[in-house]
């Protein structure tokens, strides 16, 4: 870990982490929440991110869009392929987003030390994931999305999916 | 009741055929919850080939309403 990755996580304290997306991005960031200082997360406007949630963005982009409610006890992380959650979607409490992968294919070395992979992961606009629910890398989930309590979204959900399960599958379609 | 719906409201709830009556609700029946309710809408979709409004499916709240639902024109 380089000197400018241990300032950004260690050293500036969380009320000026807070101050800082209050006034760049004009959003509320609690002061009890995890986020780094980093160029690589952007916050839009009106967007809230809740207490003992962690938003790593120091391996990759990061971008959270306008008015995006994000809960309690969040894991979000971005790596190379990058990490997008759309206006106006709103993450629950315990949701895990993570957006990378391990290689395993070698048993002569541990998984942690063989190579990382990022595909990134995309969450469009007005987005509900239920609390509890893991999106893991290469998802995407199109706009006006649901996912269920506790799911797990592990690839593509088409617009207006309403999906439940482990992998998350498609129970219903929203219509007008 | 129609045979078809009550057996697809059986496998979509999980209970036994003979305990679908046109009663039977969302209200009294544990396994019919919001998820299951549009896994039975679905279902009744494909099954009698038409196709409900959100608020149709939002009013639904029995059997006998979906039986109702699927006799009307």
């Amino acid at each position: 870990m380089n000197a400018r990755k241990i300032v950004q996580r260690f050293l500036v304290p969380s009320f000026v982490v807070t101050l800082v997306y209050l006034f760049r991005y004009r959003c509320k960031v609690s002061p009890r929440a995890e986020v780094e200082l980093s160029p690589r997360l952007k916050i839009g406007e009106g967007s809230q991110i809740g207490s003992f949630t962690k938003i790593k963005a120091t391996d990759g982009d990061l971008s959270i869009g306008r008015n995006v409610h994000i809960g309690t006890c969040c894991f979000i992380s971005a790596d190379a392929g990058g990490v997008s959650i759309g206006d106006y979607s709103m993450i629950s409490p315990n949701v895990c987003i993570v957006g990378n992968d391990y290689r395993y294919d070698r048993l002569d070395i541990p998984v942690a030390l063989q190579e990382k992979t990022s595909k990134g992961i995309r969450i469009g606009i007005d987005v509900w994931i239920g609390a509890g629910s893991v999106v893991t890398d290469g998802a995407d989930i199109a706009d006006h999305c649901i996912v269920a309590p506790n799911s797990v979204v592990t690839g593509r959900l088409e617009t207006g999916t309403i999906a439940q399960g482990q992998p998350a599958r498609r129970v219903f379609v929203r219509r007008a | 009741m129609n045979e078809q719906l009550r057996s697809i409201v059986a496998d979509t709830l999980g209970i036994d055929p003979a305990a679908v009556t046109p009663q039977t609700s969302r209200e009294d029946e544990p396994a019919w919850d919001s998820l299951n309710h549009l896994r039975l809408v679905s279902a009744v979709e494909e099954a009698f080939g038409i196709k409900l409004t959100m608020a149709e499916i939002q009013e639904i709240a029995t059997a006998g309403e979906l039986e109702a639902r699927i006799d009307r024109p």
